[in-house]
């Protein structure tokens, strides 16, 4: 094993770990959130609209995280080192 | 930088030798060596690797040729059918293309309007635009052959640079110097920490914009090529078939995201009226005491 083929291993198993954890955290924060806005529609049904959009909004800002670590994990993977 | 990690992800400029390695250990060849090639395993440049297209028309200076000839396929096929559609305009008996667009636009000034209010028709056209364009782009990667336009880092920071920089614009025109000075916060002595802070968060948009977008939709194409050649190995090639429904959605849910983040963005950037609330709030309660 050269020094070229530890470098893929570890990228691979680095990535791996990356997408792992990011998209954990992410679920999690998802979850909860969206736990936090089905209740306020439950409670009050004619905001459904208002607090809809604003979840959406929202939901992507924490998913940029999990997209983050996408990224970083694609450019562990591709990259040539 | 952007053009390097770009490159490094995107189209041209790639090696693979991990993900030949990975699929050859995958394989059970047993032969693990860098430069593994062998008949059996996934051809990894079939999904990341050179397109179709950019064997015909090789990248020049490191242009990504790809990208904008599937924009150009999308602006074509958009500027066709809306020409065909505007043809002979009338206030009543209109004709089915006039239907439609007319349903478009409805449906587009509602969503405008339901998020800015109705000072943000002005809004329509940059918004309605954006969204159109991010729509067909990412529905344009699911059809075999072609690929998204905004699966490229290069398009979305051009996208997310408009948003930027049209924010910044109509923040300017509506209230003039006065914006500038929303950058140093609400306490005076403060305004050393606060500058660098909303600058950071300012620039920290564009950024956050692009990236999301190319990441899901590149995200997506992936996950589908790779189910999509797990399915041709099995002899079954319809295990793509559940990621491209949730591709058809999330394509749409990441258009909405775009303008509607783009929304929030610039009526954050607007003159707001809420002190003018208050102080109406405050009277009606003077009168009523």
């Amino acid at each position: 094993m050269n020094l070229q083929l530890d470098l893929h291993v570890w990228s691979v198993i680095f990535s791996s770990l990356c997408i792992a954890i990011g998209a954990f955290g992410a679920a999690l924060a998802q979850g909860k959130s969206i736990v936090a806005a089905l209740e306020g529609i439950a409670r009050q049904p004619q905001s459904a609209g208002e607090i809809r959009t604003t979840m959406i909004i929202g939901l992507a800002l924490i998913e940029s995280l999990a997209i983050y670590c996408l990224v970083i994990s694609l450019i562990l993977l591709f990259v040539r080192w | 930088m952007l053009n390097s990690v770009s490159t490094a992800i995107g189209i041209s400029g790639v090696s693979y030798p991990v993900l030949s390695l990975a699929s050859a250990a995958a394989s059970g060849t047993g032969e693990v060596s860098a430069s593994a090639s062998s008949a059996s395993m996934i051809e990894p440049s079939i999904i990341f690797n050179r397109h179709w297209i950019e064997h015909t028309f090789h990248s020049v200076g490191g242009h990504h040729f790809v990208v904008v000839m599937m924009s150009l396929i999308i602006i074509a096929a958009l500027t066709a059918f809306l020409a065909y559609c505007s043809q002979g305009l009338k206030l009543r008996h209109i004709s089915a293309g006039q239907n439609f667009l007319e349903l478009i636009y409805e449906s587009l000034d509602n969503y405008v309007v339901s998020m800015m209010g109705p000072a943000g028709r002005k809004f329509l056209v940059l918004i309605g635009s954006l969204f159109i364009y991010i729509l067909f782009s990412n529905y344009l990667g699911l059809i075999p052959g072609l690929e998204a336009p905004t699966a490229n880092l290069n398009t979305t920071a051009a996208l997310a640079l408009v948003t930027f920089f049209s924010i910044h614009y109509f923040g300017l025109k509506t209230q003039g110097l006065k914006y500038l000075k929303h950058f140093a916060g609400d306490i005076w002595w403060l305004a050393p920490l606060m500058i660098p802070i909303h600058i950071i968060g300012e620039l920290a948009r564009p950024l956050s914009l692009s990236i999301r977008l190319f990441g899901n939709i590149r995200g997506e194409d992936i996950a589908i090529c790779i189910l999509f050649f797990l399915g041709v190995k099995a002899y079954f090639p319809f295990f793509h078939l559940p990621m491209l429904f949730l591709a058809c959605f999330s394509c749409l849910i990441q258009a909405l995201v775009f303008t509607m983040l783009t929304m929030a963005y610039i009526s954050g950037a607007l003159p707001h009226e809420e002190h003018h609330e208050d102080g109406h709030d405050d009277k009606t309660g003077k009168h009523s005491h």
